[in-house]
């Protein structure tokens, strides 16, 4: 089941301040809900991907395919 | 050359019938800009679908396919026919702005290789539309270039991100239009606004030259009024591309060719517990309607479990909010005020998920696809709606889909096109109805990696049964 993750403006404040990113004062209200819609999911999606059964899959990453010829010059 | 016609009639023409006529030598291209210019001109004040309208520029294109045609010289299927391209699509020495404020100025040095291979197919490119700030979002609100409106009823929306090439192609504004599509936003203002669009395989279209949202997801497709407008257009600008590294060396087929096929023998997947719960209820009657059509030509439907299926609106939100957040990263910093206020938002959370949180859901669109390519030995396509409501109106951030309850825009609107963003496979959105109100519905066909040509023909057998792709607003 969901865990609901109550993100405060504190945290908000804090995960800004970890990613270097200037936060304007009063955008921690405005962030801190749906933020912690978003990670609440995302922590749901976490719990899944890490059950035993999963654990050979791969990422999904943006394939390549590169002009050879490019790439040795 | 002889024109027959009003501007008025000329405008109405389908992609299609339009290259016919010029072919035949019965229409010529500068009647047909002109024709295009003057709906512009006349019904663009209120749609606000275009950012930039290139008057001087299609008229002289324009007398130059004129000049050929009458010579002989066709430059290729769509010599001569007047289209739109989202303003995130770069053109050679032409302003370029994603519907930003950060990109007002942007001139690209190149053509975008799908702008460049409509021109090369003879389209007359008539203007940049306006869409959805930088594509990271589904409403087409834009704060910088207006928000763009649905022409079926001018206070509801176009959705988006490409709303602006939606809402053109079903005002005929233009005779197609480019867009582009991450989590949805080629379909979802195909369906809104009652035409075509399809979000191509990835890898099948190049995205060089096309300002990106999120990498992993982005794709360019045509969005026309017809499926046979969509499979031209479409057929001009797919294949591979040297210049995208993204881009798949997979041949290219004809996909006005199996047009005519009927659906005889197709066997048809839906998803129980998914594609028809949690629908307003015109949704779920047109969109059920349509498969009820295509089994009286011959389809077979049949229940496909997909039982991954649940988390991919919350896998959706994670890549596609982490990947524009590291594209934006520095202009984030430097230059937040100039983002508009929902853009900027979502930006901004985009830098405080953890890795872990993009890794698993990248993890799990592998997992999702599996399991469909699995499903694809049982049944040829997939049909669901494109989105689980119609229109709403302009500047509404919440929707109410069932039992009163409002929902956050964003998640609500991605709840069957991310399916195929997340997949990476094909999806054609066709009009299959209306609400109560006259608002179009749309269905979504999803298909095998690079089997567009089996969408097109499922839309080509539907729309031989229906008029909806023939129905326009009345502005």
């Amino acid at each position: 089941m969901n865990e609901r993750i109550e993100v405060s403006e504190a945290s908000v404040r804090t995960l800004a301040d970890l990613a270097s990113l200037p936060l304007e004062e009063g955008r921690e209200a405005l962030l801190a809900p749906q933020l912690g819609d978003w990670l609440t999911a995302a922590n749901e999606l976490n719990r899944k991907m890490s059950k035993p059964e999963y654990r050979t899959i791969m990422p999904a990453t943006v394939f390549t395919h590169p002009n050879v010829q490019e790439e040795n010059e | 050359m002889t024109t027959t016609g009003t501007n008025e009639n000329l405008a109405r023409l389908s992609l299609a019938e339009a290259a016919r006529l010029i072919e035949e030598k019965q229409v010529s291209p500068v009647d047909l800009v002109e024709a295009s210019l003057e709906r512009i001109a006349a019904v663009d004040e209120r749609l606000n679908s275009y950012i930039t309208v290139y008057e001087d520029g299609a008229r002289q294109v324009a007398k130059a396919c004129e000049t050929m045609i009458v010579a002989g010289h066709k430059l290729g299927p769509l010599h001569g026919i007047p289209v739109g391209l989202k303003d995130n699509i770069g053109l050679e020495g032409l302003r370029t702005t994603a519907g930003s404020k950060v990109l007002a100025d942007w001139v690209p040095e190149e053509d975008a290789t799908v702008a460049a291979r409509l021109k090369g197919a003879g389209a007359i490119v008539i203007g940049k539309t306006n869409m959805h700030e930088f594509a990271w979002g589904g409403t087409s609100a834009n704060p910088h270039y207006g928000f763009v409106r649905n022409p079926w009823n001018t206070d509801r929306f176009p959705a988006g991100s490409s709303g602006g090439s939606g809402a053109a192609v079903a005002a005929r504004l233009c005779f197609g239009a480019l867009g582009t599509d991450t989590g949805g936003s080629i379909r979802l203002p195909s369906a809104i606004n009652g035409i075509v669009g399809i979000r191509p395989t990835i890898g099948r279209v190049s995205n060089h030259g096309v300002v990106p949202l999120a990498w992993s997801m982005d794709t360019v497709g045509p969005m026309a009024r017809t499926v046979e407008d969509c499979a031209i257009m479409f057929g001009a600008i797919a294949g591979h591309d040297p210049k995208d590294a993204g881009s798949a060396a997979v041949p290219v087929a004809d996909y006005t060719a199996d047009l005519g096929r009927g659906v005889e023998g197709i066997r048809i997947g839906i998803v129980p517990g998914y594609f028809f719960d949690h629908l307003q209820p015109p949704v779920h009657d047109a969109v059920r309607g349509a498969l009820g059509v295509l089994e009286k030509l011959g389809a077979s439907v049949v229940d496909v479990e997909i039982g991954h299926i649940h988390g991919n609106i919350s896998a959706q939100l994670t890549v596609e909010s982490c990947e524009p957040s590291t594209y934006h990263q520095r202009w984030l910093r430097e230059r937040p005020e100039d983002y508009g206020d929902d853009v900027r938002l979502l930006l901004e959370i985009g830098e405080m998920h953890l890795a872990t949180h993009y890794i698993q859901a990248q993890r799990y669109r592998s997992l999702l696809r599996r399991e469909f390519m699995e499903a694809f030995k049982d049944v040829d396509v997939f049909i669901c709606p494109t989105l689980p409501f119609t229109a709403t109106r302009v500047g509404e951030m919440s929707v109410m889909i069932e039992n009163g309850v409002e929902e956050d825009m964003l998640a609500a609107i991605m709840q069957f096109t991310g399916v195929p963003s997340l997949t990476g496979l094909p999806s054609l959105a066709v009009p299959c109805g209306y609400d109560d109100e006259g608002l179009p519905v749309g269905m979504q066909i999803i298909g095998r990696p690079f089997d567009e040509a089996t969408l097109f023909r499922v839309g080509a057998a539907f729309q031989g049964t229906s008029e909806y792709h023939v129905q326009a607003p009345a502005l």
